[in-house]
């Protein structure tokens, strides 16, 4: 029977898929078995250039990883790019743990090939098979805690450009005054 | 470099153009084969509704086994219990039928329901009608059920088909549904993708409580009939209080409509007026009961059907598909209305490109 749905609902075969999973860090680490665990509950989805993955604002419901193609991270009130992303990146990995709606919009800039996981399958999984779910779950924390620490670099870098650019324009403010007195 | 970008585009859109097509396809075909198989169709709601059910239980016995096994294994206990349950409550159920037939006084009904048409039609008379036949539209009606029964038996072939058919079907469903889901949300167009996971995942949550909630309302009400139908001696009591169980499904008037039966019965045992009118009112009783607090507590959220909701679903379903629609009329209802109130939700919450 599982060929049966496998003919009809072809979508790719197993190998390319446990190989692009492999390249992402929420998955390094998983055996084989764990890693067709995961594939089992992932949607390939195909974009044409321009067609929008999810809106800025909307409920945010999983993340991507891309398999093939570019997709552009925009920040829709500025229409500023925030990130573009390529082959093996993965974005929206946040809506795996929270409910919040979608910060930003996403794009299809080529012809791209994407993988979801989304947040009903993985509670589903976690559900099943608790030590993979564990597993899943404290390496989505340890990325997702690496990225707070470099947040965090980039704030405290752009607080000390911030006192400086404040100290520089207290200075010359000074000096005009001197200049004036 | 422009023509090169013009060919991509006209692939994309042939592309798009046949994924489209193919869905529209896929869900024509589905249409097609629901209008022309009926008879399928029915026996593949059973069997959705079955897999629906034991679903949470493949679910968790899969933690230890493969799913195929987890199947096979709760499958195999609902068999079990059908078959200890068959054996256990056949004999008693046989008994009960005969004892009824024992205690009901024919001569003394077919009295009653004469002095009855001449009351009706005197009145009837009176006022210019026509006379009133109760019995004799009676005996018509039992000649044409007798007439059915034996009918079905060249049909029998059939029925044992279909007893094979569902369970095989729901195995079928119940193995294969997430690969199922998976695969028929692949038709689903990119922009309405996200949208239609989440509305999948709430309708499922949903729906599960209410089902669920059904069996046990069912259960609780089945027992509470029988145990009162005991205490208050009344013939057949298991089967009553079985089918006042079931009929719980309809709104409103479900395990009054069941109970009815036995009030009828006692109505038909001479000297049983007054245990009839206690049956009548223990089941008001017991209806009353379950709106109050039965169906609060069973049902996480209350799929609340207006009674001219419940009427015309009743109604539709019988015409359409006999006895089984009627049972299944109200379920099926509820969940499509489960499926509405929550689509129309989320489409609030998003905006489609």
């Amino acid at each position: 029977m599982d060929s049966f749905w496998d003919n009809i609902f072809r979508q790719t075969d197993e190998t390319s898929v446990h190989t692009l999973l492999r390249e992402i860090p929420l998955f390094d680490e998983l055996s084989r078995g764990e890693l067709s665990a995961v594939e089992s509950i992932l949607h390939r989805r195909e974009y044409d250039p321009g067609e929008i993955l999810f809106r800025q604002g909307n409920p945010g419901v999983g993340m991507y990883i891309i398999q093939e193609g570019t997709i552009e991270i925009v920040y829709e009130p500025t229409d500023d790019t925030l990130a573009t992303l390529s082959n093996g990146d993965f974005f929206g990995e946040l809506a795996l743990l929270n409910e919040t709606p979608r910060s930003a919009t996403a794009v299809a800039r080529t012809e791209s090939v994407l993988y979801g996981l989304f947040r009903p399958d993985l509670l589903g999984l976690v559900e099943r098979d608790p030590s993979l779910g564990v597993q899943l779950l404290l390496r989505m924390s340890q990325v997702i805690s690496e990225r707070l620490i470099q947040t965090n670099e980039q704030v405290q870098e752009l607080r000390e450009r911030l006192h400086e650019g404040a100290s520089d324009g207290e200075n010359s403010s000074d000096g005009t005054d001197e200049l004036a007195g | 470099m422009p023509q090169a970008e013009d060919e991509r585009s006209m692939t994309a859109l042939l592309r798009d153009f046949l994924r489209r097509i193919r869905g529209l396809l896929f869900l024509g075909g589905v249409g097609v084969l629901f209008y022309f198989l009926q008879g399928i169709a029915q026996l593949l709601l059973v069997a959705t509704l079955i897999a629906y059910l034991l679903n949470p239980l493949v679910s968790r016995l899969q933690v230890h086994v493969s799913r195929t096994n987890a199947t096979l294994l709760v499958f195999g206990l609902l068999i079990l219990t059908l078959v200890g349950g068959g054996i256990l409550l056949g004999p008693v159920v046989q008994e009960q039928i005969q004892d009824v037939e024992e205690r009901t006084d024919v001569a003394r009904i077919t009295k009653v329901v004469g002095q009855v048409d001449q009351r009706l039609s005197a009145m009837s008379r009176s006022i210019g009608g026509r006379e009133v036949t109760i019995q004799e539209d009676l005996n018509q009606k039992v000649d044409h059920w007798t007439t059915g029964l034996v009918d079905m038996a060249p049909n029998l072939l059939g029925i044992v088909t279909n007893v094979v058919l569902v369970p095989f079907m729901a195995i079928f469903l119940l193995r294969d549904g997430p690969r199922i889901k998976r695969g028929l949300i692949r038709f689903v167009p990119n922009r309405y993708f996200e949208f239609s996971l989440e509305a999948l995942h709430k309708i499922d949550i949903q729906l599960g409580n209410y089902f669920r909630g059904l069996v046990l309302e069912i259960s609780i009400i089945a027992v509470l009939s029988t145990g009162v139908l005991w205490i208050l001696d009344v013939p057949a009591f298991v089967l009553v209080g079985l089918l006042a169980g079931i009929t719980t499904v309809i709104p409103y008037a479900g395990s009054l409509l069941g109970g009815s039966i036995g009030v009828l019965i006692e109505l038909a045992t001479p000297g049983g007026m007054s245990t009839a009118a206690l049956v009548l009112l223990a089941f008001l009783a017991i209806q009353i009961a379950d709106e109050a607090f039965i169906q609060p507590l069973v049902f996480a959220r209350a799929v609340d059907l207006h009674p001219l909701e419940v009427l015309i679903a009743v109604w539709i379903a019988a015409q359409f598909f006999g006895v089984v629609g009627m049972v299944l009329a109200i379920p099926v209802t509820s969940a499509g209305k489960v499926v509405i109130s929550e689509g129309a939700a989320l489409i609030q919450q998003y905006q489609f490109s």
